[in-house]
């Protein structure tokens, strides 16, 4: 199905919650390791503008949805990361500007080195890197709305349950982006596809393994996606990615939380 | 030092300005201009008038390339620089879509000599992300200063050409022009938060790092001005530079090339030669 971009700018909007009682925070605080896998969320949604990096240039008519595309989803994830900060600062946890730099400081060479390795892939395989790129756009975005749908699962807070429905709705506009993307230009190249196949299978981590430390990327997996419940989200993320075409069979979820050792 | 060029500054009356607050900005952020264009009377203007609005669109719009540039280097680690960032690319992705709203109510696409389609496709300019990330890698947090300064001057450099397009019509008297001077009155507005964060965060980077003012002096003298003119064909952004540069507005501030290169002077560690070269990159 077509995703129409310019029906997407004219309503992107900054997620809201004037209209929350965030104040019933005070009277019912979360626990400690869910504010824990909150403070990873807004993080997350903070670094969001970083995967800009990714993005390359290619002549293609298509390439000015795609950046009109990422220009309202850089702002509407920011904004992800405000509402999950406002929430944290209802319980004396502040998130500013320069924390999320010191956090960003600590990657060090590898993440340094990223941006060449996939410049260099990119230029290897031209074209096809877009439908890398779309496709791990893809399975982030539909990892995001199965993160925040198990948390206010799990938490039963209503307040922190509408809002984190406001956020995944936004999600699933990412979605909806990324795969009319990724599924044309798939369908378009078997090399795209194995190329696809070869770096998701190879490469993919959950959202935020390159910036947070390992034990915070343990912590999240295993309160939000263990146990049979998680197992069952988990598996219907794969089903979506490998829904793709060519990318039959792919459970890079479910490997990740294997790797991570999540109890299933 | 406030009257050096056409940007609006902020009176500081004497006082240091207060640090620029990146959350209010992001909080007051102007999506479309939708509402406030009134395209029906902007028929009739001047053929260069909407050529060079085609060409301020496609530079207003280059925002993802940009970005891409900018992220490989160690300025993607500066959380308050992408965090303003991200609301600088949203207000100039709606200024784009004003720009190219007026020119085509203007004078329809095909009519006028600039051929851009609306929402070019970038093109590649300079060097690419590769050679921007090697170079990062030497360049540290300091560069993140440079990135300011040329944040600031690209501002400096469209904000001429707002000028004349908002001024030069104003005279005639007649109804587009005065349409079109409302619009870009409200687009400098717009813009005027941008080169105030610029300019502030670019001086105090400047100032208090060398090293940083000679990476900005390095930067400015090699980027292509205006920093998205990848994507504008090259008779365009010639046509752009001399409409911008070759302007003289009323009062001693001189033509836009000499005021241009007070503004580029302005930042600590900016040298005469280093606004000289910018501004023969635009005149090239
Ligand atoms: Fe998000
Ligand atoms: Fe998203």
């Amino acid at each position: 199905m077509a995703f129409d971009i310019d029906r997407y700018t004219a309503t992107s909007v900054s997620v809201n919650w004037s209209d929350l009682d965030l104040e019933s925070f005070r009277r019912e605080p979360l626990p400690e390791p869910s504010l824990r896998t909150l403070r990873y969320m807004a993080d997350v949604e903070y670094h969001t503008v970083c995967y800009t990096r990714d993005l390359l240039t290619t002549p293609s008519h298509r390439e000015a949805d795609v950046s009109a595309f990422m220009t309202m989803w850089n702002r509407e994830e920011f904004w992800h990361g405000e509402a999950l900060a406002a929430v944290l600062a209802m319980h004396d946890i502040t998130v500013d500007y320069d924390q999320l730099k010191a956090s960003r400081l600590k990657l060090g060479w590898k993440d340094r080195l990223d941006p060449i390795k996939q410049s260099v892939l990119g230029g290897l395989v031209g074209h096809d890197f877009v439908a890398v790129h779309m496709s791990w756009g893809a399975a982030n975005e539909w990892s995001a709305i199965t993160a925040y749908q198990r948390m206010a699962e799990l938490e039963e807070h209503p307040v922190l349950a509408e809002l984190l429905r406001r956020i995944a709705k936004q999600e699933a506009r990412h979605v909806a982006f990324y795969t009319s993307q990724a599924r044309e230009r798939l369908a378009a190249s078997t090399r795209a596809q194995k190329v696809t196949r070869f770096a998701l299978s190879r490469f993919w981590a959950p959202v935020g393994s390159s910036i947070m430390e390992p034990d915070e990327v343990r912590h999240v997996m295993g309160h939000l996606m263990s146990g049979a419940e998680g197992r069952r989200a988990a598996r219907k993320v794969d089903d979506s990615i490998s829904g793709m075409p060519g990318l039959g069979g792919l459970t890079i979820v479910q490997d990740a939380l294997d790797r991570l050792g999540v109890a299933a | 030092m406030n009257d050096t060029n056409g940007a609006v500054r902020i009176p500081t009356s004497g006082a240091r300005p207060a640090p620029f607050d990146v959350r209010d900005f992001a909080r007051t952020a102007q999506g479309s201009l939708r509402a406030s264009l009134d395209l029906d009377a902007v028929a009739g203007l001047p053929a260069a008038a909407a050529r060079t609005l085609r060409t301020l669109a496609v530079l207003e719009g280059a925002t993802m390339a940009h970005l891409r540039n900018v992220l490989v280097t160690p300025t993607h680690k500066d959380a308050r620089v992408t965090a303003f960032l991200v609301s600088w690319a949203y207000e100039k992705y709606w200024i784009a879509d004003a720009l190219h709203l007026i020119a085509d109510a203007a004078a329809p696409a095909g009519a006028s000599t600039a051929e851009s389609a609306p929402r070019a496709p970038a093109r590649e300019t300079g060097r690419g992300p590769i050679r921007r990330a090697l170079a990062g890698f030497g360049q540290g947090p300091d560069v993140v200063g440079a990135h300011l300064a040329l944040g600031f001057v690209d501002d400096l450099v469209l904000d001429l050409a707002y000028e004349r397009l908002g001024a030069a019509e104003r005279a005639d008297g007649v109804d587009a022009a005065v349409v079109l001077a409302e619009a870009v009155a409200r687009i400098r507005a717009v813009k005027a938060r941008h080169t105030r964060f610029f300019e502030a965060e670019a001086a105090g980077r400047l100032t208090a790092s060398p090293r940083s003012a000679r990476l900005a002096r390095r930067e400015l003298a090699r980027s292509p001005w205006p920093l998205g003119s990848g994507s504008v064909a090259a008779d365009d952004r010639r046509a752009f530079a001399r409409f911008a540069l070759g302007h003289r507005a009323g009062g001693a501030g001189g033509t836009g090339a000499e005021r241009l290169a007070r503004g580029i002077r302005s930042l600590p560690g900016i040298d005469a030669r280093t606004a000289a070269r910018v501004i023969r990159r635009l005149e090239a």
